[in-house]
């Protein structure tokens, strides 16, 4: 910027560029001056449409970043906790897990009735299973709590629980059938390792006959289950770019609504500056 | 650190802090929303869609992944802005993402928009200094305090509803710690960033270099 020579010109003084002082001047010369003071001769200024471009750049890096990142095989949203239950035999068998298939361990899971009464209070295991005994046949809602403001809730239907169980809570005689009928399937199970697909009740040692196909029937159906309860909740570009368009639509129409009510403002100022002054 | 409603909902202390944490975070948004002018409004957009981007991206640590919340950031830049942009992020969050809750929206606020504003009353005159180091260094200080102060809001919560029983409230505090040292990275490379290309974000001068060059062409 020629301003020691500008000074002795006789041309109307020009408004002194503020890269003088605070800018080097090679850059300035560069015409890679982008501060938005700059007068100097041939400078690019850049434009008000091209500004915002750079951090919707980024963003959108970021995005695609936060897409790649969390799409990778089998793997989704690592925040969310999930919980998933099924029906083997005479008990609810049920697993927690967090979205990226890290298990919740140690983690208490309540049981509530269909009117919000609790039925018992259980603890997840080092792999995140855990056993419930139904005693009778209502909607069971599971509520896991893993800390930190995790939680998650599944609820097992009615329809899904063994026939056998009745609908009111249990007279004396049924609790005995009941714990009979608990006891012969905790004892099936005691010896075998706790596993997600092994089904559990009087008739796994046969898989020969129909009960044994049905069970292995059941389990797998509550594979498929939960692979689409995992797969519907991946994250998706779609979501992202979404949010982010509605940021931009909220932000971009209260813009243009303060705009006009500083226009109006500044009116209104010149009126009453005209009618005094 | 969102908050799932499921854990708040079933018990009665919990549904209080429910409604206290609307109040505070109405309060908030009242109060960010005067101070939002026509000139900030972009700025505003900008750190929202930043905020919402970045709890989509998780950072590993150990068994579990934390996510990015750039609280620091939104704190020295917006202020008490920084309210009622996290309020529509998180509500946008909850319909897209499925993060958090609707129910749970005023302590979610609460959480991630106080330590927002608690950094920027701290450590905005420290962004706006022409040592860029120092500037740095107060970046990083801003990213790691906002974490760990919304952490600490997040367990005094979860111990006053009576879920800290679950998790001992010492541990939840600890596992932020991580974060709040990535957070700090990033927030302190944002503001060395902002405070040589763009200074009037953080309402600072124009960042004069330290050598001046003035030569006359």
């Amino acid at each position: 910027m020629r301003s020691r020579r500008a000074q002795g010109n006789s041309r109307p003084a020009q408004p002194t560029c503020p890269c003088v002082a605070t800018h080097a001047p090679a850059a300035h010369r560069a015409r890679s001056c982008r501060l938005p003071g700059c007068y100097a001769r041939g400078a690019r200024r850049v434009g008000p449409a091209l500004a915002p471009l750079a951090p919707l750049a980024i963003l959108a890096i970021l995005a695609t970043l936060a897409v790649v990142l969390s799409t990778s095989p089998a793997r989704a949203l690592a925040h969310k906790l999930s919980v998933f239950a099924t029906v083997e035999g005479h008990a609810i068998r049920g697993e927690a897990h967090f979205r990226d298939g890290a298990p919740v361990r140690h983690a208490t899971v309540q049981v509530l009735g269909p009117a919000g009464e609790a039925l018992g209070r259980l603890q997840t295991d080092q792999d995140g299973l855990f056993r419930f005994q139904p005693q009778r046949r209502c909607d069971h809602r599971l509520l896991v709590d893993a800390g930190s403001g995790h939680a998650a809730e599944f609820t097992v239907t009615a329809a899904e629980l063994p026939s056998q169980l009745g609908n009111s809570p249990p007279s004396a005689a049924s609790a005995t059938a009941m714990a009979t009928l608990a006891a012969a399937a905790s004892n099936q199970n005691a010896p075998r390792p706790p596993q997600e697909t092994e089904p559990s009740g009087a008739s796994a040692g046969e898989p020969d006959t129909v009960s044994g196909q049905l069970t292995q029937l059941r389990a797998e159906v509550a594979r498929l289950r939960k692979e689409t309860a995992d797969a519907n909740d991946r994250l998706f570009l779609r979501d992202v770019l979404g949010g982010v368009g509605f940021l931009f639509g909220i932000g971009g129409t209260a813009f243009y609504f303060l705009g006009l009510r500083r226009q109006q403002r500044a009116v209104a100022d010149r009126h009453a500056s005209q009618a005094t002054g | 650190m969102h908050v799932d409603e499921a854990i708040l909902c079933s018990t009665p202390a919990g549904i209080g802090a429910l409604a206290a944490g609307a109040v505070v975070a109405a309060a908030g948004v009242a109060v960010g929303l005067r101070r939002l002018d026509h000139d900030h409004m972009p700025r505003a957009a900008m750190l929202a869609a930043a905020f919402f981007v970045a709890s989509t991206i998780h950072v590993p640590l150990g068994v579990a992944k934390a996510h990015l919340v750039l609280t620091g950031l939104l704190g020295l830049v917006l202020g008490w802005a920084a309210f009622p942009a996290v309020l529509v992020a998180l509500a946008l969050q909850a319909v897209f993402l499925g993060y958090g809750g609707f129910l749970t929206l005023g302590v979610n606020t609460v959480v991630m928009a106080g330590p927002a504003v608690v950094c920027h009353y701290a450590l905005r005159r420290l962004v706006r200094c022409d040592v860029l180091a120092i500037a740095t260094v107060a970046g990083f200080a801003a990213g790691v305090a906002g974490t760990l102060l919304g952490a600490l809001v997040l367990t005094m919560l979860l111990t006053w509803t009576g879920e800290a029983f679950v998790v001992p409230a010492r541990l939840a505090f600890a596992a932020h710690l991580p974060l709040a040292l990535v957070e700090g990275f990033v927030t302190a490379g944002a503001v060395a960033l902002l405070r040589k290309v763009r200074p009037e974000l953080l309402n600072a001068p124009l960042w004069t270099p330290s050598r001046l060059e003035i030569s006359d062409a």
